[in-house]
């Protein structure tokens, strides 16, 4: 099965840090997580349930991207780490899936 | 009891036909084969006493030879009619005397004697005498009345005719009538007709004075039947004791008269003597009806439709709840703190992820394996296989079955080890983490972003919700059980329907309301449809308050239970009035008890099945010598099956009286008066066809119409 790829950009909009996951190619902001606020658990919600739906058609993996001009280097790091713990925890999910197992 | 009182075993004249000559071993088997109790030899114009003693010896065991002769007579007119004879087998020595005195000399292929001449010689031997009635060559009804006059006494006259008959009842007083097989050819002989005694005599005596009447000779047959020493109560306060028998008892009388009440008390007094009993009553069937399709007796079982009842599906909902992902904030954190402390930074442990449950797909059959291979050795260690197997493999089943046993237990223990060492490292790293942070104003690594627990949570829930929903839609199962017949639509069944909630469900197949279920139905639907909505606790917290209300905690509230009546296509059908009678009654009579009490079993049905299925059920019943107790107006059944007691209720002038009697004697008994007798014919004829006047003209107008 091939991989989609899916980009995850760290940016900043009106001074806020935001983790956009491009998961719908209509509508590219629409999965986008708070990283300052408490809503940002909320919104990873639906990010889950988006990435869910995916991965239960196909296979998935996160790119981490970093927009031009963004330099919070704390920012950077975390997301790295982040999106590694993310993805690894899609492989297991997709293991598990393919296993037949649900 | 079935007699036979015109047999032929010789041919003797040339219109007899071989076929009348009978060796004694196929007399003995024919005699056997037909039931017969009684046989008279009534050969024509002649009396073989040597063969008579042979054929009588020959069925002593079984069967009662009465010597007859079968004679030619001239009547008025020069009308020939033939005439039997019958005497007391106590005599027949001296009857052949007789019949051979009458006939010497004379041409038996011709002959025809006077019946002057025949009464002289032979009534001095004590015997009846049966005029073909209605049947070739017959008597003319001069010559029968001068029968009945030469003889005088006419409960020892009597007509054979050529339809059947049953000796017991007169049809009126003028002549009693029977018939006899008048056989041809003895290899056919049991598909002849034969008349049947209602009460069994012994001997020829007895059997003169049942037909006299006698009264101690009735009541001596009578009692030789099992009786029942009951308490009839028609109103409070009102009871009587009463004699039911092992055979048909009728309640009769005119409307209002308590028939129906005597009869309920009657069956109370019967169970309350620990006999088994089965009621109908007639004006009750639409009720009783409605109560055999009740689904009340029926079990909510899902095996019948082969549906799961998803109770740990039911409970996986109830018990779900949501994983949060881990705080982004959490991971900022760990990332600001980590070079706090110089040590713990060098403790990589504290930046490890969770291993997660190790989801081994084989851990749950192995379980299941070893629960299942345990019960069956205990299931095999019940049985003594020694009884059926040879030693060495009763030790090779033992040692098969125990290395079975290991075998699963070692797979099951390594997914157990794989399983909780997985669980305790995680335990292990959560643990240390926690410590080390306690002590380095330091945070650790989340052990997991939550998507794993998150994703898995959604996907037993989606597993729970499908198998609920596939087993929702198993198909209906039904179960036919025969209810009875109905003429031209042939068997009628009692079909239970199981059928999981649909569209065509109807309320009263379910325990819980259909308006609830269909509701939790819509909801399962909606939980399917929003499984990876990020609202979904709020849809599946609703679903479980409801399933809280309505006590639904499986698909078995979900079972719907119905009956319908069926034809054997297994179209519905909606039985008429009478039909549900005819039915129930059926279903009354096929139950196996000790006595039976029909009330107006006649109601909403004709005649003709009144008498070719009512009445032969109840005689049939009664050979079987059950108690059969009948209050009823109708005279097929009444009358007809020849009760072994009648009970007549009569109210006149404000009183009410019951009369107790029976169709033998002709006598209707005051219970309370013994010298206030009335005719149980007469009584009979009254109440049940309206009087003598309305039953002869009906035949009339019946006779003229086929004229």
């Amino acid at each position: 099965m091939n991989q989609r790829i899916i980009d995850v950009i760290l940016t900043a909009s009106a001074d806020v840090d935001v983790l956009v996951f491009v998961l719908d190619d209509e509508h590219p902001d629409a999965y986008t997580v708070n990283l300052n606020s408490a809503t940002s658990q909320n919104e990873l919600k639906n990010v889950f349930s988006k990435l869910l739906q995916i991965l239960l058609e196909e296979d998935v993996a996160l790119r981490l991207l970093i927009a031009d001009g963004y330099g919070k280097g704390l920012y950077k790091d975390v997301c790295r780490e982040y999106i590694d713990d993310l993805n690894r925890e899609l492989v297991q999910v997709k293991e598990i899936i393919q296993k037949e197992l649900f | 009891m079935k007699i036979d009182l015109h047999c032929h075993t010789k041919q003797i004249k040339s219109g007899d036909g071989e076929g009348r000559n009978v060796s004694p071993e196929l007399f003995r088997e024919k005699i056997i084969n037909a039931n017969v109790k009684i046989v008279a030899i009534t050969n024509h114009n002649a009396f073989d006493y040597g063969q008579y003693t042979v054929l009588r010896d020959t069925v002593a065991d079984f069967c009662t030879v009465w010597p007859g002769v079968e004679i030619d007579i001239l009547g008025s007119n020069n009308k020939k009619y033939h005439l039997i004879v019958v005497a007391n087998p106590e005599n027949a020595e001296a009857f052949a005397h007789g019949v051979s005195a009458l006939f010497g000399g004379k041409n038996l292929e011709t002959c025809k004697l006077c019946l002057q001449e025949v009464y002289d010689n032979l009534h001095g031997y004590d015997v009846i005498y049966i005029s073909h009635l209605h049947k070739s060559p017959g008597i003319s009804e001069e010559d029968r009345l001068a029968l009945q006059q030469l003889v005088g006494d006419p409960s020892r006259v009597f007509g054979e005719t050529a339809d059947h008959r049953s000796l017991g009842v007169f049809a009126n007083h003028d002549f009693s009538v029977l018939i006899g097989s008048d056989v041809k050819d003895w290899n056919h002989y049991e598909e002849c007709s034969f008349a049947e005694l209602r009460l069994p005599v012994e001997s020829f005596s007895q059997f003169c004075l049942l037909a006299k009447r006698d009264n101690v000779v009735v009541d001596t047959l009578l009692n030789k039947k099992q009786a029942h020493e009951l308490t009839a109560s028609p109103y409070k306060n009102v009871m009587f004791p009463l004699k039911l028998y092992a055979d048909v008892n009728i309640i009769f009388g005119q409307k209002g008269t308590g028939k129906s009440e005597i009869l309920q008390s009657l069956y109370q007094d019967m169970l309350s003597h620990g006999v088994v009993c089965e009621k109908y009553t007639g004006s009750e069937r639409d009720e009783d009806f409605g109560d055999l399709l009740s689904n009340r007796d029926m079990d909510r079982d899902l095996t019948k439709t082969g549906a799961n009842s998803c109770e740990a599906e039911f409970a996986a909902i109830f018990e779900w709840c949501d994983h949060a992902p881990t705080l982004f904030t959490n991971y900022k954190n760990w990332y600001k703190t980590r070079e706090n402390n110089t040590n713990k930074s060098r403790m990589k442990i504290t930046e490890t992820v969770s291993l997660g449950d190790p989801n081994l797909p084989a851990f749950g059959i192995h379980a299941q394996d070893h629960k299942n291979v345990n019960a069956a050795i205990s299931a095999v260690e019940r049985i003594n296989v020694d009884a059926y197997l040879a030693h060495e493999n009763v030790a090779m089943l033992r040692e098969l079955l125990g290395r079975l046993q290991k075998s699963i237990l070692c797979n099951l223990q390594t997914d157990i080890i794989e399983k909780y060492a997985h669980q305790l490292a995680d335990y292990s790293i959560e643990q240390i983490k926690l410590h080390a942070d306690k002590n380095s104003d330091t945070l650790s690594k989340p052990s997991s972003c939550g998507f794993r627990d998150f994703a898995i949570g959604r996907l037993k829930l989606r597993n729970a919700v499908d198998c609920i929903l596939l087993n929702l839609v198993t198909p209906q199962q039904n179960e036919r059980v025969c209810l009875g017949e109905l003429e031209d639509k042939g068997k009628i069944y009692i079909n239970k329907r199981y059928r999981m909630l649909c569209a065509d469900s109807k309320t009263a197949e379910f325990d819980c309301g259909i308006m609830g279920l269909r509701y939790l139905v819509g909801m399962l639907t909606t939980i399917r449809k929003d499984i990876f909505s990020a609202n979904l606790a709020t849809t599946i917290a609703t679903f479980t308050e409801k399933c809280s209300e309505t006590n639904v905690a499986s698909l078995k509230s979900f079972l719907g239970l119905s009956k319908q009546i069926v034809l054997d296509t297994g179209d519905e059908y909606k039985p008429s009035n009478g039909e549900k009678g005819i039915l129930l009654l059926q279903q009354k009579l096929d139950k196996e008890a000790d006595a039976y009490f029909l009330d107006e079993p006649e109601l909403g049905m004709g005649n003709s099945y009144i008498d070719t299925n009512i009445r032969p059920r109840i005689t049939a019943l009664a050979k079987r010598h059950k108690v059969v107790v009948v209050a009823t107006h109708n005279a097929n059944i009444a009358v007809r099956t020849l009760p072994y007691t009648s009970i007549f209720r009569v109210h006149q002038n404000g009183v009410y009286t019951t009369y107790v009697g029976n169709p033998f004697n002709d006598q209707l008994v005051n219970i309370d008066d013994p010298q206030d007798v009335r005719s149980w014919a007469e009584e009979s004829m009254h109440t049940l066809e309206g009087g003598k006047e309305a039953f002869y003209e009906r035949k009339t107008i019946y006779e003229s119409t086929n004229n």
